[in-house]
């Protein structure tokens, strides 16, 4: 038995089944100055542990060809492994909470562990169907079971990144500029009162280099989506990330038509990039629901608009 | 992280002592108004805080 798994054609396989599984969690790192994983020891990580993953898929189907039963328990273990990596990536951004100025926020960081755990088990199940593809060519031609192992993975791994995928802040509502005033010591983003500013040194620094936000929703599922706070946190943070919180950052909700607006003065002025960058903050998938379940007609109907 | 989203006063700053009645933040009082302007400059600072003001002349310091 032991000779038929070192045997070139399962070799082959596995081979293959790795590379495509690693391939297919690294074309799912996303190095941008948004996502997380932006830095080599985060991707560096992110690569090793889905190596792993594809490692455990790819020689899961043939320890099952073996007879090896005991084969089963790996997986176990793999989800397991995995599970830790979900838990170990939220313990450590939920340590850094500390030392952001304007936190991540709990709701945000759940949503990222979880994507890592999922991204895991993409590799996983890449190379498992990598070498379950090859396995069912019957034979031993190669030259046909490789293109095969590799191919169908990937299709496999564009759909399941469709159904994964997450809506954007951008795809339910309109980002746009908004003008900071001042009626007194209260600032005012276009008619919504947001703070209490009450030095004028403060004010006119913030006359002079903020920038105020609107975010006003399409739907009434976007009011939902928006009356999150963690969801609300999550747009602010990747906007004091991105370009520098020199001071102040303020940001309200309108409860009576679901808007929600922020003023910041950043270091870095640019906003246009900053209208940019808010559409493209993800829905959280806490926040998220069910378009299907999400009928309007379900909700009591909207009154003293 | 704490879960509390508002804010808590830690410094008042004002020049008529009418106005203050009391309370758990530290109250401090001002001869006139330039002077509980620069008083809460220099508060906020220290204490880095940030400052509001209300229309009777009266300056919080709120913690941030």
């Amino acid at each position: 038995m032991a000779q038929d798994l070192l045997s070139a054609e399962y070799m082959t396989m596995i081979a293959t089944g790795i590379i495509v599984g690693t391939g297919a969690r690294i074309s799912t790192i996303k190095e941008d100055t948004r996502q997380y994983p932006s830095y080599p020891n985060g991707v560096f990580i992110n690569v090793v542990t889905g190596l792993i993953a594809a490692t455990i898929g790819a020689v899961f189907p043939i320890t099952l060809l073996t007879k090896n039963f005991v084969g089963v328990s790996f997986l176990m273990l793999a989800v397991q492994q995995f599970r830790d990596v979900r838990k170990t990536e939220r313990e450590s951004l939920n340590d850094l909470e500390k030392t952001e100025f304007t936190p991540r926020g709990s709701a945000y960081i759940d949503g990222i562990a979880k994507t890592f755990e999922s991204r895991n088990y993409l590799a996983l199940i890449c190379s498992l169907l990598s070498v379950t593809v090859m396995l069912l060519v019957p034979g031993d031609h190669w030259l046909l079971e490789v293109p095969l192992g590799v191919v169908i993975p990937f299709i496999a791994l564009y759909l399941l990144r469709r159904c994964t995928k997450g809506k954007k802040i951008g795809d339910f509502t309109d980002v746009k500029l908004a003008v900071i005033r001042f009626e007194g010591s209260m600032l005012y983003v276009d008619d919504i009162p947001v703070t209490n500013v009450g030095l004028p040194e403060a004010q006119e620094l913030l006359l002079q280099e903020g920038i105020g936000v609107m975010i006003s929703p399409r739907t009434v599922g976007g009011q939902v989506a928006l009356a999150n706070y963690g969801q609300r946190q999550t747009v602010i943070h990747e906007a004091a990330r991105t370009f520098g919180l020199k001071r102040y950052l303020y940001m309200r909700r309108d409860f009576r038509q679901g808007r929600f607006c922020f003023a910041i003065v950043p270091i870095r002025r640019d906003e246009g990039a900053l209208l940019e960058l808010v559409a493209e903050v993800p829905l959280l998938e806490s926040t998220r629901k069910s378009e299907r379940l999400r009928n309007s007609e379900g909700l009591p109907p909207s009154k003293g608009d | 992280m704490s879960t509390k989203r508002s804010r808590d006063i830690i410094a008042v700053v004002t020049t008529d002592k009418k106005h203050l009645a009391g309370g758990k933040a530290q109250a401090f009082l001002a001869e006139t108004p330039e002077d509980c302007h620069k008083l809460t400059l220099e508060l906020a600072r220290a204490l880095q805080g940030e400052v509001a003001s209300l229309s009777n002349g009266v300056y919080l310091i709120l913690d941030l």
